[in-house]
């Protein structure tokens, strides 16, 4: 039973010069308990629009997110049911407020949650405890700590309401390589110990398909492939998926560079027609550049949004590592 | 940082002249409002600071003085960072047309030169020391509305405020955690820094014959008075003396409240070139 | 043409509130030209501030001292505005942040030819022609056009191959970049990358990687150099020392990276430690599961190993592979 739905999302926004921005472009993804979902995508993709959506920080142009089978509201206050629904932003500096100790700032939600105040220190601890500091941090302020650690303070702050769902937007992004790692390791335990599902959005591709069930693959607003991590990982079928592991350089395999993908970055002002990403791509075929594919089943619990599927041509899994292709 | 000397000697002024203020019945050797002696005597035995055109203790007068001026920058500052802090606060979270109005009316506010606009103020009122501490507010709390705002404006989209939404937060509350323990600190610093303003503007308008009414002892008024007569160069500068070191001495308190109020600052360029 | 890079004994010094502290401590390592040095560490290795230190450009409050010799002249020995010849022209240098690399209140094209001028004494039209030549080589398309633009109207990646592009313009002999690639995407990174290692290779320029990503050094090193806590602990050649580390802490950065196994992650306890807070003895030694009497006490000198390994741990525990 899925506990988030996001179901046909669409978020526009008005950006600069009158033009419509369209950040998320029709985004389904269920998750249920105790699951990593990672959705990796690149800037543009749309990926931190669709977490605020999920969340209930934004509200969705169109389409619906519901929360254990409630739709969530974003305009009112959020109710303690939706306070199970929690998101670790991507700045440890901003997350915590600099005036406040951490231990008062982690005991915000459970006022909220009908906690009892007697009971908010074992909270507080517990919650502490889980992500690998003391209850002796609480007294502390914000900055006696590193980024690696305000950002565990920040998920502490989200599992101190025993959430059932959290979202974490970039979480690696201003973390050395051993707080990522000591993060990482938390987030599976956690999903291990305590039944507890995230959502990481990275673009931080080898980290998060390290610890993820599920990775959905997102290129402008839309999700280009879904499926399980290690398939993703072994075998990519989207052509940009299969751009995208290409392009990360992997330590011990020495000489070997990364195969870049050319033509113009992502524009969510100015979508091209049919497939998005039809001018990037080496494959494309002329139904790519008039039809729009949806996901296309490309085995079982995968699929991808590809003409290709179509054509069987998905178990190709060609990843070079020798010439540029930029596309005419 | 409170063993650095400028530290001490700031609060050491202040505090000598609060008791100064409040003991100046007591200790001042003459009541400063009786002209039986000499008029204009240069400074003495019997008259430490020497004795005024109308032949009032110029020393007592001094200490005197200190229970209008020190009151009166306070309870102005105080009163103008309330009321900017309010406005401020409400223009920067509200936003809209709210923030718009309330911004256009401060800019108006503070457009016009301080003290001509205190002065048509008292003029409209009538001169007496209430009168000129409500004028000087009137013209002081602009500014502090507009720092309120910056800092609602900075925190507002800080992911932090978010959180507590997320944690289920009213706006009430929004405010109140984690607005203001942003606010208040830096309209304090703010305050402490323009209380040295405040007492030159308050003394500005007394000296102008604008603030509170002779007979009363004020260190504006009597530099005004001392200015008619230079020779008698004991009437103006000893209340001026007076005047400039509180002035200084609320300057360097602010400087030290701003130091110890901001847990952050002063560390940050050591730590970022040790971890470059 | 050939040159050499060499950095001997290199120390660079900063004052704190509680004192002086030691940020690099005696550092030597040498590029030829054509050649790829990685230098790898975390941060708080001191390996941004080393590159500084070498360049002239620490912030007040710091000092360096050693030598880098720039075939055969000492750069650390050059008053300030000799040193500042040299740098953009022989030496230049990318640094890490795409969006403070570049002047935002001039035009592309205003920056360049500046530079260019500065550095090589040409006319304005020459100095404009080199620039599209170089924006051309770095994949910006319309390039005549970009000239007019500021940099505020480009993307990330694309002002990261600009800044390479005035690296590049007044043709020096060593490039030294600082994780340049780090704040972009991944297919960006790697477009970059490889503009960068196509130049590299075509003028023969040597390059110091400063990188904390073991896989960019992977891909483009000849040589690295492993920092922690301001001092080399081991250095070699990238095939060997990447697939068969010695030190400790080279194993355990290793390690500790992902291979889509969904296992727990290797991770070091403790943090690296602060310059102000170096441990006695070897830096790394209240990290290491190795570690003995001697770590605690001495610290290790850099030894050379066959195969032109050089390794600061008296230990070896890895030695067997």
């Amino acid at each position: 039973m899925a506990i988030l739905e996001l179901e046909d999302v669409h978020l526009d926004y008005a950006g600069s010069h009158g033009k419509t921005v369209a950040a998320v472009r029709g985004v389904s993804l269920s998750v249920e308990s105790s699951q990593i979902i990672a959705l990796v995508g690149e800037s543009g993709c749309g990926k931190s629009s669709l977490a605020r959506c999920a969340v209930g920080l934004v509200a969705t142009t169109s389409g619906a997110v519901r929360f254990r089978g409630e739709p969530i509201g974003h305009k009112r206050r959020r109710t303690p049911d939706e306070v199970r629904l929690q998101l670790v932003f991507q700045n440890p500096y901003s997350s915590l407020n600099p005036r406040r100790r951490v231990g008062r700032q982690l005991a915000d939600g459970l006022k909220h949650i009908a906690v009892p105040k007697g009971e908010w220190p074992g909270r507080v601890t517990a919650a502490l405890e889980h992500v690998g500091l003391s209850a002796a941090d609480a007294r502390s302020y914000p900055h006696q700590f590193s980024g690696g650690q305000r950002q565990r303070i920040a998920l502490a702050r989200a599992l101190a309401t025993s959430p059932e769902v959290v979202v974490l937007d970039e979480p690696f992004a201003s973390l050395d390589a051993s707080a990522q790692a000591r993060l990482a390791n938390l987030l599976m335990r956690l999903r291990s110990e305590l039944g507890t599902s995230f959502v990481v959005i990275s673009h931080d591709l080898s980290l998060v398909m390290h610890i993820a069930d599920i990775v959905a693959v997102m290129y402008m607003g839309r999700v280009a492939e879904i499926g399980p991590a290690e398939q993703i990982h072994d075998n990519p079928v989207h052509p940009y998926t299969k751009a995208l592991i290409a392009a990360v350089p992997i330590a011990g395999q020495i000489g070997k560079l990364p195969v870049g993908l050319g033509g113009e970055v992502p524009d969510p002002t100015n979508v091209p027609p049919g497939c998005s990403f039809h001018p990037r791509c080496r494959f494309a075929f002329d139904k790519c550049r008039s039809d729009d594919p949806p996901l296309i089943s490309a085995g079982e619990s995968r699929q991808a949004a590809c003409w290709l599927m179509e054509l069987d041509h998905g178990k190709d899994s060609r990843t070079d590592h020798d010439t540029i292709e930029v596309a005419p | 940082m409170l063993k650095q000397p400028l530290t001490i000697i700031s609060i050491v002024i202040i505090a000598a002249w609060v008791i100064l203020a409040i003991a100046a019945p007591w200790i001042a050797p003459d009541s400063p409002n009786y002209t039986g002696f000499a008029a204009l005597q240069a400074p003495s035995a019997a008259h430490w600071f020497g004795t005024d055109d109308v032949g009032r203790d110029v020393l007592s007068r001094v200490l005197w003085g200190a229970r209008a001026t020190l009151p009166a920058s306070v309870i102005l500052v105080a009163c103008a960072s309330a009321i900017g802090t309010v406005i401020g606060v409400v223009a920067g979270y509200i936003g809209g047309w709210v923030d718009s109005t309330l911004m256009r009316i401060t800019d108006l506010f503070f457009s016009f030169p301080a003290v001509i606009f205190a002065m048509a103020i008292v003029a409209a009122l009538g001169p007496s020391l209430t009168n000129s501490v409500i004028a000087i507010t009137a013209v002081s709390w602009p500014l502090f509305a507009r720092i309120a705002r910056s800092v609602v404006l900075n925190i507002r989209s800080a992911d932090y405020v978010l959180v507590r939404r997320l944690l289920g937060g009213s706006t009430r509350e929004v405010i109140a955690m984690d607005v203001m323990p942003n606010v208040i600190p830096s309209v304090v610093v703010v305050g402490a820094l323009y209380l040295g303003e405040a007492a030159l503007l308050f003394s500005g308008l007394s000296f102008l014959g604008l603030g509170v009414r002779p007979p009363t002892a004020e260190w504006g008024a009597m530099i005004s008075e001392g200015a008619a007569h230079f020779n008698a160069w004991w009437m103006a500068l000893f209340p001026g003396l007076a005047l400039m070191s509180i002035v200084v001495a609320f300057n360097l308190l602010g400087d030290v409240l701003r130091d110890l109020l901001d847990p952050t600052s002063g560390r940050v360029v050591t730590q970022t070139a040790a971890t470059a | 043409m050939t040159a050499q890079f060499e950095v001997q004994d290199l120390s660079v010094e900063l004052d704190g509130p509680a004192g002086t502290v030691c940020v690099v401590d005696s550092i030597s390592y040498s590029v030829d030209s054509g050649k790829v040095l990685g230098m790898v560490g975390e941060s708080g290795s001191g390996k941004t501030l080393s590159v500084l230190g070498v360049l002239g450009l620490l912030p007040g409050g710091a000092r360096a001292r050693g030598s880098a010799r720039l075939n055969g002249r000492d750069l650390m020995a050059l008053k300030p505005r000799e040193r500042r010849q040299v740098l953009g022209k022989d030496i230049s240098v990318v640094l890490q942040d795409p969006y403070t690399s570049l002047h935002p209140m001039l035009t592309i094209g205003r920056q360049m030819t500046d530079h260019v001028r500065q550095h090589l004494r040409v006319g304005k039209s020459e100095a404009s022609d080199i620039a599209v030549r170089l924006l051309h080589e770095v994949r910006i398309p319309d390039a005549h056009t970009a000239l007019g633009r500021y940099p505020h109207e480009f993307s990330g990646g694309m002002r990261q191959r600009i800044a390479i592009a005035m690296a590049l313009a007044c043709g020096p002999q060593l490039i030294i970049t600082d994780e340049p690639t780090t704040a972009l995407d991944p297919t960006v990174q790697a477009d970059v990358l490889r503009t960068l290692r196509e130049l590299q290779l075509a003028e023969g320029l040597g390059w110091i990687i400063i990188s904390h990503d073991l896989g960019v050094v992977s891909a483009l090193a000849d040589e690295v150099v492993v920092l922690y806590s301001g001092r080399i602990v081991e250095a070699g050649t990238a095939s060997e020392l990447l697939t068969r580390p010695r030190h400790p802490y080279t194993r355990a950065l290793l390690d500790s990276l992902p291979d889509a196994g969904h296992k727990e992650l290797v991770t070091l306890r403790g943090v690296v430690p602060s310059p102000a807070n170096r441990p006695p003895g070897c830096a790394f030694h209240p990290r290491c599961r190795f570690s003995t009497q001697e770590c605690a006490e001495k610290v290790p000198v850099l030894r050379e190993l066959a195969d032109r390994r050089l390794l600061a741990c008296p230990v070896d525990p890895l030695r067997k592979g």
